[in-house]
């Protein structure tokens, strides 16, 4: 099967002024090496400063990486002309987070299900109606004339999937897709998101803090921490019997997708303030129990840990 | 608001004659302006003595009838006003949209310039222009005015433009393979426009003043031109003689600007302005402690919450976002209200402290150790409030005072009367109380220099310096990372038991509820829906809703996992159905479900509010 | 302290773009000063001299040159009609501008400050609703129409204040009413916002829940940070003033730069003019600095540079 995104070394680096003069560096991806299936859900977590919202932007072609190449649904977006590209983001398109803010707020549901075609300059008949997108995310043609804020949380994000829908892209970035939405809702629009992959062979990405969302959704995962991939593997592998301290740390933090093991190998963190982003040595010695001195000066490497997962760790946890 | 349709109606009946008289001054005047008649010199207005109908206004110095001057006046300052506005606003709205939008070089070349314009005295320079042109035209006058103020437009365009390229309707258009041309004209400039008319109409305003000031330094629009400005020169040479040519033109111009500032104010999308009530019960009139002492009831729990209906009148309707809600906390007990929106839950935690919005009327019984809190004083509430009751809140960057430091924040909370080491040691202590290490550091610090979880810290040592019994939190945790925020849940859950404090704990988070609390009540819009220990609830839920949510929740985290999820959604308080609120959604809702609203009774493992809750039993 | 040497390398480059764009405005629009000082009709010859004497037969390089060398070095050189420099006249100017500039700020700031807090305690009050009427109303009065009747009623009518010249602090009251009026109400309602957003904000709602009284939550809290915005209008309000005054000075005679300008712009004396919008241009560019400098001793974000951020 052919690989629909393909990240190697990728770094992105971006250069902050700071008030008080002089720049800074702050590394977002730190050589991140990743390949997703086609047809695949793939799981991304990390919490803030991880680098998930970097490498969405990455992938989608909104950022330019600082090095390494990319290769998403078939072609690199940084080398092709514009015309390639737009050509390009039919194939590649995204939901976002906030449902209030990802909708044109001047425009009505109609309106911003034809933008799509309008934009590839495509007939009418080439392309598929806004109420048969409406009714393929379970809204009635009502919603045509109404405006973004008269809708709500749940039916704004049906609307954003129906225009990622629109023309029929390889891959969908969801960027936190549900983590604004009431609970009871949230599920009905994840059900929703993989029947309609199953119906139109997509591929997610699927980036989210909560690892309960992504449990449910991934068949593999990745974690980000400070902006290098520290565990990759299937979302069975990763969540029973993770190998790196901080995917533990991470579930210990889940009551419902904690077991005895990873309790008691995430049990204490320690609190150490170190700039270890972008330095060399593990990017986690700081908070890890399991430190020694080999973490401060060799940076880990993604090496499989199991039949079915990688980590980059000195000292994986042992199963 | 009533006063803000009167002025703007007001606003409106002044501007709409006055571009009445400008349009059509030619049909409208009673005379020729610039006829010269030198034996009607200096005649008063028509009231005074000496004064005709004829010249309503009076008369200048060459006999000329005052009143068709100044509407020939309002003529000039409204085209040349009028006319510089639209040009400015034209180059500066593109200006500011591309260089807002593309940034680089473009942008930086702006800003400089627009700074450099800015700081220059424009209207010194207009004058040395116009002195030297040759003829000052209205054409003229409006290019010299647009030159000047296209900069204000490019600022505040440029502004808005920063702000709404980030969001994410424009990520999404981008991705869509929109080019940057149609977002900047598709997109952002349709919402940027809105802003501008304040302006627009603001600058109108400036226009016609500073016109009229050109004028009254002869520098304005040449003669046979007629402007307020000139006028009011002449006047002020025959002050003496002739008050009314003084007044009557000033007076229209101070009468246009004020209508085009009023319409200016009066926009619908003005913040409505909430009266701080909760400020007012702060006042220092208070006499503290009036709330301890014997309480009312012998009532052993610590907090008795007894059929709470928080109110809101809007106009015709009154909606109840609180609609009933029941439930005690005990000394030293964690308790979680949990609810998804419109559930009600932020509200009745905002009513025990008394932070509820002012417009929000309470009935029914709040009572901490027998004292009724509903309608207490606002002497009560100083007393209560950091002393008995502490509230900490979901953003902590956001509720800690950004310009003060922590240490102040700190001890203004313990107030006076106590020595200076006592305070510091106590400030300390708190700090340590909350696994802070690096106290010292904490204490000189700025809230920005913390990370999140930090600063949430810091405000679980605020909220207990006064040695509170009860600590409301609401959503502490939701904006921090998850490993932050299981520590401090943990903590949090560890310092009340060493202090034997009650905590009520306001989350939407099931996880949450699981990890920290004793007992959970659920709320579904606005109203009490099962009560039970956690334990048990998230084991055997009783009510439907409850049922569902938890369902929910697990099937997430189950191997292999399950989406299940309840149709429809939460409602707000002003779509809840008759009867049940949750009937609509409920897989089990009989017909009398949609008819009555259920009230809680006793269940196996606590309270539930549903009409067929025992059926269940039964049915097995 | 970087921020601030930032800031300071700001203002020198928009004074000397200030000064580039008079100097060409000045020399490029149509009309030349030499031919309007003599009678109409003039030998070329005369009008010749007239420029010579002027310097503006030289190239336009040439006389930017020699123009920017002698700023440089403090010679602003010397008015077309009067006898004296340049520097002189704006020596025995400028000072009377910034006494009329500075009682009316500061007697704006004493009506506007305790009006705007006042008003913001109590929103849809009394004294709220007062505020804002008269605000609105004092916003739309034209400052020069507002002298004149100054003049009339207080030194033509009844003779209470001297309604011309610089004559001891008396004659500063009307020039000081007048000026001040506008900015008092743009203070006013600046105020009023910047402090009813502070109360409405996170911060003190925090404040009311820790149970701190009302006097320390709107002066220590909820002023400090409403003292931002309401410092940054003040610096472009107080630009509008320092630009505006020659209208006042011309209404009360009062022999500051404005008036200096005025006579200097209808007299065609283009060094004069020159002189003053430079000097003009820096003070704006000094009160801004000065606000620059306010925000950092108000907020230390300004001060210190994100440091850690806030995760």
């Amino acid at each position: 099967m052919s690989a629909m995104i393909e990240l190697v070394e990728v770094v992105k680096d971006y250069s902050l002024r700071r008030r008080s003069g002089g720049e800074a560096r702050l590394r977002a991806l730190d050589h991140i090496n990743l390949r997703i299936e086609a047809g695949s859900t793939f799981g991304l977590v990390g919490e803030s400063g991880s680098g998930k919202s970097t490498l969405t932007k990455v992938v989608l072609a909104l950022e330019a990486p600082t090095s390494g190449t990319i290769s998403v649904a078939g072609d690199n977006p940084s080398t092709q002309s514009r015309t390639q590209l737009r050509a390009w983001r039919r194939h590649v398109q995204a939901i976002f987070q906030d449902p209030y803010a990802s909708l044109a707020p001047h425009l009505t549901v109609e309106q911003i299900l034809t933008e799509p075609r309008r934009i590839h300059r495509l007939e009418e008949h080439e392309t598929i109606s806004p109420a048969d997108l409406l009714s393929e995310v379970g809204l009635g043609r009502a919603h045509l004339n109404r405006r973004s804020r008269e809708l709500s949380g749940g039916q704004r994000q049906r609307v954003s999937i129906a225009q990622a829908l629109a023309l029929r892209p390889s891959l969908v970035v969801c960027d936190e897709p549900t983590s604004a939405l009431d609970v009871s809702v949230q599920a009905n629009v994840l059900r929703l998101l993989k029947t309609l992959q199953r119906d139109h062979a997509l591929t997610y990405l699927f980036v989210s803090h909560d690892l309960a969302v992504v449990h449910a959704m991934a068949d593999e995962i990745g974690a980000l921490h400070q902006g290098r991939l520290i565990e990759s593997g299937t979302a069975d592998t990763v969540f029973r019997a993770p190998s790196h301290h901080y995917t533990a740390a991470l579930l210990a933090a889940h009551p419902g997708l904690t077991n005895e093991a990873i309790r008691t190998s995430a049990s204490r963190r320690l609190d150490i303030a170190l700039p270890t982003r972008g330095s060399v040595g593990c990017a986690y010695r700081g908070q890890c129990e399991a430190a020694t001195p080999i973490c401060h000066t060799e940076t880990p490497t993604l090496i499989p840990a199991t039949d079915l997962s990688a980590c980059a760790c000195h000292h994986p946890i042992e199963r | 608001m009533k006063s803000d349709r009167i002025a703007f109606a007001a606003g409106i009946a002044i501007v709409v004659p006055f571009a009445v008289v400008a349009l059509f001054a030619r049909w409208l005047a009673p005379s020729d302006p610039n006829l010269i008649v030198p034996d009607k010199k200096f005649r008063p207005p028509f009231w005074s003595a000496g004064g005709t109908i004829e010249h309503m206004l009076g008369t200048d110095q060459l006999g000329r009838d005052l009143l068709s001057r100044i509407m020939y006046g309002a003529q000039t300052s409204l085209y040349i006003a009028v006319g510089a506005v639209l040009i400015s606003t034209t180059i500066g709205v593109l200006v500011g949209l591309v260089s807002g939008y593309t940034g680089g070089w473009a942008d930086k070349i702006l800003m400089g310039l627009t700074e450099v314009q800015l700081a220059f005295p424009f209207i010194l320079l207009a004058l040395a222009i116009l002195s030297i042109a040759d003829t000052k035209s209205p054409p003229v006058l409006i290019g010299v005015l647009s030159i000047a103020s296209w900069v204000i437009y490019a600022r505040v365009v440029r502004a808005q433009v920063l702000i709404e390229r980030e969001k994410e309707y424009i990520l999404s258009a981008t991705v869509n393979g929109a080019t940057r041309l149609r977002i900047m004209f598709r997109y952002i400039l349709p919402n940027v426009l809105p802003l501008l008319v304040v302006i627009v109409l603001l600058q109108l305003a400036t226009m016609i003043i500073i016109e009229s000031v050109l004028a009254f330094v002869a520098l304005g629009v040449d003669p046979p031109a007629i402007s307020w400005g000139l006028i009011l020169a002449e006047g002020r040479r025959n002050i003496a003689t002739a008050w009314w040519m003084l007044a009557f033109p000033g007076f229209a111009i101070f009468l246009l600007v004020l209508g085009i500032n009023l319409i200016a104010d009066a926009r619908p999308s003005q913040r409505r302005p909430t009266v701080p009530v909760r400020l007012l019960d702060t006042d220092d009139r208070a006499t503290p402690h009036a709330a301890s002492g014997a309480s009312d009831s012998n009532s052993d729990h610590l907090l008795e919450v007894t059929d709470l209906r928080v109110r809101f009148a809007t106009g015709d309707d009154v909606l109840n976002a609180v609609d009933g809600v029941s439930f005690h906390i005990d000394r030293g007990e964690l308790v979680a209200l949990v609810g998804e929106s419109g559930s009600g839950k932020s509200l009745t935690a905002l009513s025990i402290i008394g932070l509820q919005p002012p417009a929000a009327s309470l009935s029914g019984s709040i009572q901490l150790d027998g004292h009724e809190l509903v309608r207490a004083s606002g002497a009560t509430w100083r007393s209560i409030r950091g002393r008995r009751i502490s509230m900490i809140f979901q953003n902590p960057g956001t509720s800690l005072n950004p310009l003060l430091k922590i240490r102040t924040q700190l001890i203004e909370t313990l107030g006076a009367g106590q020595s200076k080491e006592s305070v510091g040691t106590r400030c300390a202590d708190a700090l340590r109380d909350v696994n802070i290490t690096d106290v010292d550091r904490v204490m000189n610090s700025y809230p920005f220099e913390l990370s999140g979880g930090m600063q949430q810290r810091v405000m679980i040592a605020i909220a207990l310096l006064g040695e509170p019994e009860l600590l409301i939190a609401d959503e502490p945790t939701t904006a921090l990372d998850v490993t932050t925020q299981a520590q401090i849940l943990d903590e949090l859950a560890e310092l009340a038991r060493r202090r034997d404090l009650s905590v009520l704990m306001i989350t939407h988070d099931l996880g949450i509820v699981r990890r920290f609390a004793e007992r959970t009540v659920v709320m579904y819009s606005g109203r009490e829906c099962e009560t039970a220990p956690t334990r048990q609830l998230l084991d055997e839920p009783q009510h439907p809703y409850s049922r569902a949510l938890v369902e929910t929740v697990m099937a997430l985290e189950q191997t292999p996992p399950r989406l299940v999820g309840i149709d429809g959604r939460p409602p707000e308080p002003i779509d809840r159905p008759q009867g049940c609120a949750f009937a609509p959604r409920c897989d089990r809702a009989q017909d009398d479900c949609t008819t009555i609203v259920p009230t809680p009774q006793t269940t196996a493992t606590g309270r539930a509010a549903c009409l067929h809750i025992h059926d269940e039993v039964v049915a097995g | 302290m970087r921020f601030l040497a930032g800031r300071v390398i700001n203002a020198v480059l928009v004074v000397c773009g200030v000064t580039i764009l008079t100097f060409v405005i000045l020399r490029v629009v149509p009309g030349d000063p030499a031919r309007l000082m003599v009678p109409p009709g003039s030998s070329e010859d005369v009008v010749e001299n007239i420029r010579v004497e002027l310097g503006t037969d030289k190239p336009l390089l040439t006389q930017f040159v020699d123009f920017a060398r002698d700023t440089l070095r403090g010679d602003l050189g010397n008015s077309f009609r009067k006898d004296e420099s340049v520097v002189a006249l704006i020596a025995q100017t400028f000072p009377n501008t910034l006494v009329l500039t500075l009682t009316s700020v500061l007697t704006a700031l004493a009506v506007a400050v305790p009006l705007g807090v006042q008003a913001a305690r109590r929103p849809g009050g009394v004294i709220d609703r007062i505020a804002l009427a008269v605000s609105v109303a004092l916003q739309s009065m034209p400052s020069f129409w507002l002298g004149v009747l100054l003049v009339y009623a207080f030194a033509v009518r009844n003779r209470v204040f001297p309604a011309i010249g610089m004559d001891g602090l008396g004659s500063l009251v009307l020039p000081t009413i007048t000026l001040a009026t506008g900015l008092m109400a743009v203070l006013t309602r600046t105020i009023r916002e910047s402090m009813l957003s502070a109360f409405e904000s996170d911060y003190v709602r925090a404040a009311i829940a820790k149970g701190l009284s009302a006097r320390r939550i709107t002066w220590i809290h909820a002023a400090k940070n409403a003292s931002i915005p309401t410092i940054t209008v003040l610096g472009i309000q107080i630009g509008f003033v320092l630009g505006g005054t020659f209208v006042v000075e011309l209404i009360f005679n009062w022999p500051g730069t404005g008036l200096l300008a005025l006579q200097a712009i209808q007299q065609r004396d283009f060094p004069v003019v020159q002189g003053v919008v430079m000097v003009v241009a820096i003070s704006f560019v000094l009160v801004n600095l000065l606000v620059d400098v306010m925000y950092a001793v108000l907020d230390p974000r300004v001060r210190v540079g994100n440091r850690n951020g806030s995760r």
